[in-house]
Formats: C-alpha cells, sequence, structure tokens
C-alpha cells in the first residue's frame, strides 16, 4: 500500500514541473456539424492536421483550412455539438501513446482498448499518426527473409524483412488467410528458424465486428496474440477512425523499428480504407476525380506504405514489413485502388476464384504474382530448390494449355505435365498448417528431384504429410541441418536422397 | 449571391474603419432574406474583429490597466465585462485569441494535469 507521505511527495513531485505561466489559446467558434465534418470559424492560428476540442469534451482533428473557416473530422461523439458551441485548438498533432505493454491488445486507432482490459498506466513513447517516411540515406536493402510458413509464397514469391507485398483477389479467395498464417508462422521463425523475432500488428478496417473476433479469437488459440497487437476501426466506428487506422498501426509499428526489433503490419484492407477517405473527402467537398475519389488518393497510400522500410545498421536495423490487402471486384486488377497499390508496393500475391474454386489452396497466381525483392529475401537453401520449380511450374502452364488441344503427347510432354500436375498438389497448404522451412525444402526438393513423379496426384498430399513426419522422426539431424537455411552440400544431398529411397519404400500407395 | 460577394459588401459597407448606416441600408435592400443572415453575421464578426473584451471577476475603474491594455492593442475598441468565475486575473478576448491569465484557468490547467 502506497502511504499517504508518498502521495503527498508525488503531488509535490507533479507541480514541480507544472507550467504556470498564462495560456494563449485559439478558440473558434462552431458553424455547422454535418454528417460528423464540424466547420468552425476563428481558429486562424490552426495547423493542418491539429488537434481541436470541443465543450463536451470531444476531440477533433483539422482536415481543411480555408479562407474564414476550418474543417474538422470527429473522432468521437459529435451528437450534443451544435452551432455556437467554442472549439479550442491544442497545438498537438495526432498521436498514440506505445510501449511494450500494448503487445497482446485489440485497440482503436486512438490506443483506447476494446478488449476490457484496463488501459496501461505505463507511459511509454508518444508516437505520430502522420509521419514522412525515413530517407534513403536511412535505408537499408531488403535482404532478410521473414517466411510466411506457406510453401508457394516462401518458395516463388518470398517476402522480405522491411518489403511491402500486397495480397490482392476477390472476396473470400483467402487474403486474410494468409496475412493470418503469416503472422501465426512468426512464432516458428523465433523459434525454429534462428531468426529475429516479429512483432504483429494486425490492422482491421472497416470490417464486420464478428470477423474481426474470429481473427481475434484464431490469433489467441494458436498464441499469436502473445506478440500481435490488433488496431480495429470496424465497419460501425466513424470514418474518420477507419481513416486513422493504418497510420495508427504505422506509428505502432515504427516504435518497434525504432527500437531496432522487426515488425510485420498487415493492412485488412486498403480498399476499404479508401472508401473511407472517399466518404471523408466528398463531405469535405474536396474535388471528386475517378470513381469519386479525392485527387489524393494515391499519396494516401503511398505515404502510408513508403513508412515500411528496413533501416540501416547504424540506425538499429529494424524493420516495417507491410502487408497491404485489397479486395478486387470481378478478378478486376486494373479498377483505380488495385492499380495504384500495386504500383505503390514490391510485388503482389494474386489470388484466383478458379483456382480457389478448383481446390487449389492457396489459390495463388503463380503467372500474375510476383516478389520484386525476389530472391534477396531468401535463404540460400531455398533459392537453390525454388528456381527449378518456378521454371518447371511456367514450362507445366504453358504446355498445360497446349495439350488442351492435342490427344497424343510425346513422352517428354507427358513427363513434364506429370512433374507439374504434382507440383501444384505439392503446393496446396490447409489453413493454419504453415511449415518450418526445412519441411517446405523437404517438400520442393522431393517433387523437383522426381521422388513424387510414380506417385498417383491424389496420394501426393499424404505423400508429403507421412513424408515430412517419418523426417522429423528418424533423421532429425537433417531437418535441423536444413534449418540453417544454408545450400545443402553433396553429403546432404546424399543423405536426403537415401532417407527418401528408405521412406519411399515403406509408403504404400 | 456568394459568401465572398456578401463578405466584399460587408467590407464596402464601412466609411472610414465605421459602419455606414446609409450604405447599409442600401445594402440591406437588395440582400435577400438568407444573404440578409450571412451579411449581419459578418458585420458581427468584423465589429467583434474591432474589439476586445476583458473579462474581470470585479468590475472596477483602474486607468492604469486600462492604459496598459489599449496600449497592447492599438486601434481597438477596449470592453470590460465582469466573470466572478475567474475568481483572480482576468481573460482577454481579442478575436479568435484567448489570453488566458486568470487563477480560475491555473486551477484547471493544475487539475487537468494531476488527473493525467
Amino acid at each position: 500500500m502506497v502511504n499517504s507521505e508518498e502521495i503527498i511527495k508525488q503531488l509535490e513531485k507533479g507541480l514541480t514541473s507544472f507550467n504556470f505561466d498564462p495560456k494563449l489559446q485559439n478558440v473558434g467558434i462552431v458553424q455547422s456539424n454535418t454528417d460528423g465534418v464540424i466547420t468552425a470559424s476563428g481558429l486562424s492560428k490552426a495547423m493542418m492536421g491539429e488537434l481541436v476540442a470541443f465543450e463536451n469534451g470531444t476531440i477533433g482533428m483539422i482536415l481543411n483550412l480555408d479562407e474564414d473557416s476550418v474543417s474538422i473530422i470527429l473522432l468521437g461523439e459529435g451528437e450534443n455539438i451544435k452551432e455556437g458551441d467554442k472549439v479550442k485548438a491544442t497545438g498537438r498533432m495526432l498521436s498514440i501513446n506505445v510501449s511494450d505493454d500494448l503487445i497482446g491488445r485489440v485497440i482503436n486507432p486512438l490506443g483506447e482498448p476494446l478488449d476490457g482490459k484496463a488501459k496501461s498506466k505505463k507511459s511509454g513513447k508518444e508516437m505520430p499518426l502522420e509521419k514522412i517516411a525515413a530517407g534513403v540515406v536511412e535505408r537499408e536493402p531488403v535482404n532478410t527473409p521473414l517466411k510466411t510458413g506457406i510453401k508457394s509464397i516462401d518458395a516463388m514469391f518470398p517476402i522480405g524483412r522491411g518489403q511491402r507485398e500486397l495480397i490482392i483477389g476477390d472476396r473470400g479467395l483467402g487474403k486474410t488467410a494468409i496475412a493470418i498464417d503469416t503472422i501465426i508462422n512468426q512464432k516458428n521463425n523465433a523459434k525454429n528458424g534462428g531468426l529475429r523475432p516479429v512483432t504483429c500488428i494486425y490492422v482491421a478496417i472497416g470490417q464486420k465486428q464478428s470477423r474481426i473476433a474470429q481473427v481475434i479469437d484464431k490469433l489467441k488459440e494458436t498464441g499469436a496474440m502473445d506478440y500481435t497487437i490488433v488496431v480495429v476501426a470496424s465497419a460501425s466506428d466513424p470514418a474518420s477512425l477507419q481513416y486513422l487506422a493504418p497510420y495508427a498501426g504505422s506509428a505502432i509499428a515504427e516504435y518497434f523499428m525504432e527500437k531496432g526489433e522487426d515488425a510485420l503490419i498487415v493492412y485488412d484492407d486498403l480498399t476499404k480504407h479508401a472508401w473511407a477517405y472517399r466518404q471523408i473527402s466528398l463531405v469535405l467537398k474536396r474535388p471528386a476525380g475517378r470513381e469519386a475519389y479525392p485527387g489524393d488518393i494515391f499519396y494516401l497510400h503511398s505515404r502510408l506504405l513508403e513508412r515500411a522500410i528496413r533501416l540501416s545498421k547504424e540506425l538499429g536495423g529494424g524493420s516495417i514489413t507491410a502487408l497491404p490487402i485489397i479486395e478486387t471486384q470481378g478478378n478486376d486488377v486494373s479498377a483505380y485502388i488495385p492499380t495504384n497499390v500495386i504500383s505503390i508496393t514490391d510485388g503482389q500475391i494474386y489470388l484466383e476464384g478458379d483456382l480457389f474454386y478448383s481446390g487449389i489452396r492457396p489459390a495463388i497466381n503463380v503467372g500474375t504474382s510476383v516478389s520484386r525483392v525476389g530472391g534477396a529475401a531468401q535463404t540460400s537453401g531455398m533459392k537453390s530448390v525454388s528456381g527449378k520449380m518456378k521454371l518447371e511450374l511456367a514450362q507445366y502452364r504453358e504446355m498445360a494449355s497446349f495439350a488442351q488441344f492435342g490427344s497424343e503427347l510425346d513422352p517428354a510432354t507427358a513427363a513434364q505435365l506429370d512433374r507439374g500436375r504434382r507440383t501444384t498438389e505439392i503446393l496446396k497448404q490447409p489453413q493454419y498448417d504453415s511449415l518450418i522451412e526445412a519441411l517446405e525444402y523437404l517438400s520442393i526438393w522431393a517433387v523437383t528431384n522426381g521422388f513424387i513423379d510414380d506417385i498417383p496426384v491424389e496420394e501426393a498430399s499424404r505423400f508429403e504429410k507421412e513424408y515430412h513426419n517419418f523426417m522429423k522422426a528418424s533423421y532429425p539431424k537433417l531437418i535441423t541441418a536444413l534449418s540453417k537455411g544454408d545450400k545443402p552440400d553433396e553429403e546432404l544431398i546424399k543423405q536426403l536422397q537415401k532417407a527418401t529411397s528408405e521412406f519411399k519404400k515403406g509408403f504404400s500407395v | 449571391m456568394t459568401k465572398k460577394q456578401i463578405r466584399r459588401l460587408a467590407f464596402a459597407s464601412y466609411t472610414k474603419e465605421q459602419l455606414d448606416a446609409k450604405k447599409v441600408k442600401r445594402v440591406a435592400k437588395i440582400l435577400s432574406r438568407q444573404d440578409l443572415k450571412e451579411y449581419i453575421k459578418i458585420l458581427r464578426e468584423l465589429e467583434k474583429s474591432k474589439q476586445v473584451t476583458v473579462f474581470v471577476p470585479r468590475l472596477y475603474k483602474s486607468k492604469e490597466i486600462e492604459k496598459k491594455i489599449s496600449d497592447s492593442f492599438p486601434g481597438k475598441k477596449i470592453i470590460f465585462q465582469q466573470d466572478p468565475s475567474l475568481m483572480a486575473g482576468l481573460r482577454v478576448e481579442n478575436n479568435d485569441l484567448v489570453y488566458e491569465l486568470s487563477l480560475n484557468n491555473t486551477f484547471e490547467n493544475l487539475k487537468n494535469y494531476i488527473n493525467g
């Protein structure tokens, strides 16, 4: 129990740092309150993006400075605000108080808890929501893998720490699933991958509350909440909060990056973010452009995603990896927002409905997906097998489209098609079943070296599962060696061949 | 009529920094009811910008204070108003700038500071 002497001492200590100087306040008068946007006269000294306080305690943010009035978006209850009310400029820009205590919490974009627990009393660091991204001198090229635990992504479209990889596709094709699997896999990375742990931030923008609850439950169930922060601005929240949510997430990620740690941020999704910003812009009477989006819609996302970087060693070497999600309508990637975000990011994972409904999950279209960081974000071990597989898959796709027309195929072409079918089958992976890199390597190595060629396509998945179990049980040293990520030497390859042949002898079709 | 045009009319209603009754009558005749409302609002704002309101806890005549304040705001009309809630000190309102020099404000700030 704290004694009374201590309480008084704390008060006295607080008083010594209290500023008794008179305050100059800049005030305004509310003129109108329309759809969550307040127009106020006065406030002649106010800045763009400055926070203002209304008489009822509600906070707002200035988004328009006109000749004789300012437009303010409300960040709370605004029903009681009426014409003639006073509004004060605070001289502060919007920021969020971040500390390590936020890990495992569910918060709104203003940092208020939504998980029913008390707000952390630990005074953290005030991180500004809007911040110009670090310049070129402060950055370092992306060269460390993040590892998603999803075979097809880690092998063909590797994501590096500090990269921005877009996940794009129609609704219900597993975009969020990829992001959640990546978050869950960070536990494996820290344990088995020999990589630095990653703090994850999941930003839910404009989503249904039930869906957000499901995601949080899954993260809790898998233990991923131990290193994850969830920022929520659901569909029922005002557009202003939905607009601020990704910036709040980014500010939190920057806190960890500045400490020299690695952070992963998922923006789910930026389509709804663009909708929220469009709503605000239209209410603010800003000129509408294509699809009624305002003129600065590109800058809205580019300034956000530019904050995903890898800092130089001198600045601690921390990083922010961004996985923005974009929902398309009718597979149309050439719409306004998708093309904008595609051009900003360092690659995209494109999910296709046809693949999804034909049972290929994750439904990644290998042709249109790309990672512009590529091999730099892969371990040399994975690089050594993935190149061959990519080539074989590309050849398979080309052959398969031609083979539809001809009935007679030469043996080489038939073999190539068979290999392609098995590779496609091996790349299938159920949700929440992320793999460590050694097991990913084993699957890809086995299929590209023809060990699955004589196994029926429909048995390939079972083969893979039993093969993994066999290797884990009988050859744990091989798994440990492969986990290092180095390119396997001849001796290791020989051991792998021996072990795989041994497993095949015992595998019954 | 646009807001800008009405604003221009309001500015033109002054002669030597004084509101001209003749000009105001002439303008009022040509304006619709809606525009007239806006015109009055702008005139009020303009009048307010030409004066400084000083809130004090008790109204008393002190030429020294009056001089100090009028020297600080040259060319502006100084109006004194009583506000006992200030307890001590004063509050000066110059258009949208408020100079808080009252005891009440210090207490309020202290309360907010302690409450975090």
